[in-house]
């Protein structure tokens, strides 16, 4: 009996150990927090293969924590790269190894004991010597040349030969600098018979044009190389063809087969905002087509256009970014030298938004240089020594510069931002033009005022000692 | 006496804190088709052998069947049991022979080799040959749902395993014929998407080419060919 009274007694107990009160640690108790400040700003301007020194003071609430810290470095258009580590103390002393670019630089303090960590974050612009400026093209047949006009004012000369030892392929005639979504910039130069894609760090040739290609064109005859303002996806005209490559899938970076149909494309082209899409226009039957995911289609005037996209019945002499999601787009009558501005709205159910006359523009059927402004109904062109502006409302060109007796504009740029995620604090304000005076080629570069005027009604800055320029390009800091 | 019993139950129950080390798999090692899987829910577990879409040079070509084990490992080849599911196939002899199949020194993957034979008889129909691994001295079958594999075996075109419906649309022969001819490629398996682009570009421009001189192109349905 006694024997199963302690039995139960035993049991009891166990059964009773379930009502301990839990006295569980529930208190708020502060941690330690950290501060982390530096003497270096938190904006980093360095050269790459530069070295930097940096040390970061860090104050405790709490000191007597015990921490690992980590410097890491990524691109600041952050698409999943993986970061780089710099140094695991407080202090780095390192030399800046990144390619030329936007970065972020962090710093990294985690509590061993808890894995807590506290941050700061430091931006790092990496330049090189060929980060920024205006890329010239000029020379002429097999001996041309390409060189970089720094933001000092400071000429790199021959740049491509330069860094691989050869000419430029003979007869170029545009170059190209173009970014992709996940912050690339490619450079490319077309030409008569082909081209060459280069680096964006040294000008180092990359690929010749028939390798830009799953398989090379049959005919081999370059206009045009673009990608569309997101930078998700590039074209190449080539024969009046489009080639077409999504960037944003797994994939060699080759261009596809041309996109299927009877047409003729211009090299005027119209990258859109969204997605893959863009315009084009087919100079065989005088409409614009309009490209989805590798795919053309014609587009169709609603009733009330402006224009018939389908069928303009004119010929296409140049076309140009304007403001907004706006084109603007030169026409000329098939037979007569009359000439207009058709404005292309690509953000727009009805694109053909508005066409203008032009009434007034002196020698514009002898211009073969165009630059449609960005910010202004304007279009600027160059004959001879001579620029014009026009007012496309206006419908009327007016002399805004003339270059001395004897000399020929023979490029024409502006400073226009192509990508949505390029932007310059002087975009569409500043112009260059190349010009051959007694043999010589030299560049100059007009700020344009609030009017599209040129500032003080002269240049700002004038390069010499070129061979006649061909084509200028800007190429964005990287 | 009691307080030994006590004593006893103690040491039984400590008895099980001991730390166990992992026991490896030593039963006889079993093996079975590796069946890969694409895009998430298409498997392999058959094949389509087609001498139609190769040269016409080719007479005799092999087969080669994944196999994959459970077990070690061995340092010397050994033989897998496999045999044809008389049953279940329509094969004609001379189209087939099933080779000895191995699983190699050191792995754990083989394959079944099946050499094939370009035959009269596969211009007209098509073969279906279902094989099946079987115990050997070295194996016995493994999982119980991969030991059978089919290989359709024919000289027209049919529909290859590789073809998707969301790349190239709904398939027929006369389109199967064209994308061969206008690409070179039979087979679609472990394409990244900007190659697909490119390959699919290059057969509707083929397409267009052909309505340009002749029309529509009409399948062996009726239907008209047309790519996504």
């Amino acid at each position: 009996m006694t024997r199963q009274l302690y039995s139960c007694l035993c049991l009891l107990l166990l059964v009773l150990t379930g009502c301990f009160k839990d006295k569980g640690n529930y208190d708020l108790h502060p941690i330690n927090e950290l501060t982390i400040t530096s003497t270096t700003p938190d904006t980093i301007l360095v050269n790459q293969f530069d070295r930097i020194k940096m040390q970061v003071e860090i104050a405790q609430t709490m000191p007597s924590g015990d921490y690992n810290y980590r410097w890491t470095v990524y691109p600041y258009i952050n698409a999943g790269s993986v970061n780089d580590t710099l140094g695991l103390s407080t202090a780095i002393d390192t030399v800046v190894k990144v390619n030329p670019g936007d970065y972020t630089l962090l710093f990294a303090a985690t509590e061993k004991k808890t894995g807590i960590s506290t941050f700061k974050k430091f931006f790092m612009r990496v330049s090189s010597i060929y980060s920024e400026g205006w890329i010239v093209l000029d020379g002429e047949g097999g001996d041309q040349q390409l060189s970089l006009i720094r933001p000092d004012g400071s000429v790199m000369r021959n740049v491509y030969q330069t860094a691989n030892g050869e000419k430029l392929p003979a007869n170029s005639f545009r170059v190209r600098v173009l970014n992709v979504y996940i912050g690339d910039q490619d450079i490319f130069l077309i030409s008569k018979d082909g081209g060459v894609s280069m680096d964006y760090i040294s000008f180092k040739k990359q690929l010749n044009y028939p390798n830009w290609f799953f398989k090379a064109p049959d005919t081999i005859a370059p206009a045009n190389i673009f990608y569309n303002k997101l930078g998700v996806a590039g074209f190449v005209i080539n024969n009046g063809k489009v080639h077409y490559l999504p960037f944003s899938y797994q994939g060699p970076r080759r261009y596809g087969a041309p996109l299927e149909g009877d047409y003729v494309i211009s090299p005027y082209v119209f990258p859109m905002m969204s997605s893959d899409n863009a315009i084009f226009f087919d100079t065989k039957y005088r409409r614009f087509l309009s490209h989805a995911n590798g795919k053309l289609t014609p587009l169709i005037s609603p009733a009330g256009s402006a224009f018939d996209l389908a069928n303009v019945g004119k010929t296409l002499v140049y076309a140009g970014e304007s403001n907004n999601d706006f084109h603007n787009c030169l026409f000329k009558d098939l037979t007569a030298d009359k000439f207009y501005v058709y404005r292309l709205n690509t953000a727009a159910t009805n694109m053909a938004a508005e066409k203008y006359d032009v009434v007034d523009a002196p020698e514009i059927k002898d211009a073969r240089l165009f630059a449609s402004s960005g910010i202004y109904l304007q279009i600027y062109y160059a004959v001879g020594n001579k620029v014009y502006l026009l007012d496309i409302p206006a419908q009327k060109a007016r002399l805004v510069y003339t270059f001395p007796a004897g000399t020929q504009i023979t490029a024409m740029r502006l400073k226009m931002s192509t990508s949505l995620l390029i932007s310059y604090p002087d975009n569409n304000r500043v112009i260059t033009f190349g010009t051959l005076e007694n043999n010589e080629g030299k560049v100059y570069s007009f700020s344009i005022s609030n009017t599209g005027d040129f500032v003080n009604n002269t240049f700002t800055k004038v390069y010499t000692g070129f061979k006649k320029v061909v084509d200028l390009e800007y190429k964005n800091r990287k | 006496m009691q307080r030994l019993l006590y004593l006893i139950s103690f040491v039984i129950l400590f008895g099980a804190c001991q730390k166990e080390s992992l026991q490896a798999y030593s039963s006889t090692a079993l093996v079975y088709f590796y069946e890969a899987v694409r895009y998430k829910t298409i498997t392999d577990d058959s094949i389509t052998y087609s001498f139609a879409v190769v040269p016409d040079s080719v007479l005799t070509d092999t087969i080669y069947l994944p196999l994959r084990i459970i077990g070690e490992a061995s340092k010397t080849d050994r033989q897998v049991g496999c045999e044809l599911i008389a049953a279940a196939s329509t094969a004609d002899p001379s189209t087939f022979e099933i080779l000895p199949a191995i699983i190699p020194a050191n792995s754990y993957t083989g394959t079944i080799p099946v050499k094939v034979n370009r035959a009269a008889v596969l211009k007209k129909t098509e073969m279906r040959l279902w094989i099946q691994i079987i115990n050997s001295a070295d194996f016995k079958t493994g999982v119980s749902d991969q030991l059978k594999y089919l290989i359709r075996l024919n000289d027209f075109l049919s529909k290859p395993s590789s073809w998707r419906d969301n790349l190239f649309g709904k398939y027929s022969n006369v389109k199967y014929d064209l994308i061969i001819k206008a690409t070179g490629v039979v087979d679609y398996t472990g394409l990244d998407y900007i190659s697909e682009r490119n390959l699919l570009q290059e057969c509707r421009n083929a397409l267009y080419a052909y309505e340009n001189d002749h029309g529509f192109l009409y399948d062996e349905n009726g239907e008209p060919v047309v790519f996504p």
